[in-house]
């Protein structure tokens, strides 16, 4: 089991970021990305591999103040 | 208003959370012709179309994302980088909290996080408390961009400290220095811009405003006359009473 944006989600075998991305977000939305705790740019989501426990936090803009 | 390097014509950057519709935020964009405006990043969900986004780089001003809500040094580090691969900016306004309740800034987290990102490459805008101490060594960290609070975030409730916000415009001259939070009255604004200060970060007042056009157009009348008024040379503060009609030939003297 992995946690997405806090939602625990199955996995059966290590994959790599960018399947796990590309299966739970669309191509046309832009985000940025952190794995427990610490910030993965765009180019290394495919050799990013994930295990179980792993916590990816999949981020975009939002109003601010 | 200059901020690392690059100089912004309104010394005014607008918080973009809380207006009744997009189409309001991008009105008072426009009305105060605004440079600059601040955006969180917070987790994609289901609702996200990316309109937001779209909008706001629509908007053509300078993105300034900010770390809002994060708690320890290492929430705001891993923010700032998110932010600055989203955005394609190395400005970040960071926010470090001590707590949810009063959303005052953490020094130690702060100054932690200050020192890190600095030396990833970011242009950091530290939100800060009105402690001279704190902002002395953010400055003394390389930060070109202070912001420190006039009150509690979202309270309306002014500059609290003139006094201590008089004292780190005194002693850091050359440092831009921006009100960031507070602010709930047009008096406030002027009162900032009187103290020497060089912008303000605003978004509560305008946004919950009940009309926030109308807010915005005050807000660009009242920034027109402030100026002038700077501009004309304001007289000096005296601690006695000076007389402004003169005391010769005054009748019934002896």
């Amino acid at each position: 089991m992995i946690f997405i944006n806090g939602v625990k989600t199955q996995i059966k075998n290590d994959i790599n970021l960018e399947k796990i991305l590309k299966t739970n977000f669309s191509d046309s939305y832009s985000y940025a990305v952190a794995v427990n705790n610490e910030f993965v740019p765009k180019s290394k989501y495919k050799n990013t591999i994930i295990v179980k426990g792993d916590i990816i936090e999949v981020v975009s803009a939002h109003p601010g103040g | 208003m200059q901020i690392y390097g690059q100089n912004f014509k309104t010394n005014i950057i607008l918080g973009t959370s809380g207006y009744p519709s997009p189409k309001v935020l991008l009105n008072c964009i426009k009305i105060l012709k605004t440079e600059m405006v601040t955006v969180s990043v917070r987790r994609l969900n289901d609702a996200d179309d990316n309109s937001f986004f779209k909008l706001i780089k629509k908007s053509k001003c300078t993105i300034l994302p900010n770390t809002a809500g994060c708690l320890s040094a290492q929430e705001a580090i891993v923010t700032a980088e998110m932010a600055r691969e989203l955005f394609e900016t190395d400005l970040i306004k960071l926010e470090v909290i001590e707590d949810d309740l009063t959303l005052k800034p953490s020094i130690k987290n702060t100054i932690k996080a200050t020192e890190s990102l600095i030396k990833k490459g970011f242009k950091v805008l530290p939100y800060t408390t009105d402690d001279f101490k704190f902002t002395k060594t953010l400055e003394s960290l390389g930060c070109e961009v202070i912001m420190p609070w006039g009150s509690q975030i979202g309270s309306g409730r002014g500059l609290e400290n003139p006094e201590k916000l008089m004292k780190i415009r005194e002693e850091m001259p050359n440092l831009t220095l921006i009100i960031d939070a507070g602010i709930g009255r047009i008096s406030h604004v002027c009162q900032a811009f009187e103290m020497g200060y060089d912008g303000i970060l605003l978004n509560t007042a305008i946004s919950k405003a009940n009309y926030p056009e109308e807010f915005a157009h005050a807000l660009k009348l009242s920034l027109e006359a402030v100026t002038k008024s700077i501009s004309s040379g304001l007289i000096p503060k005296r601690n006695f009473a000076t007389p402004s009609t003169t005391m010769i030939g005054i009748p019934f003297k002896r």
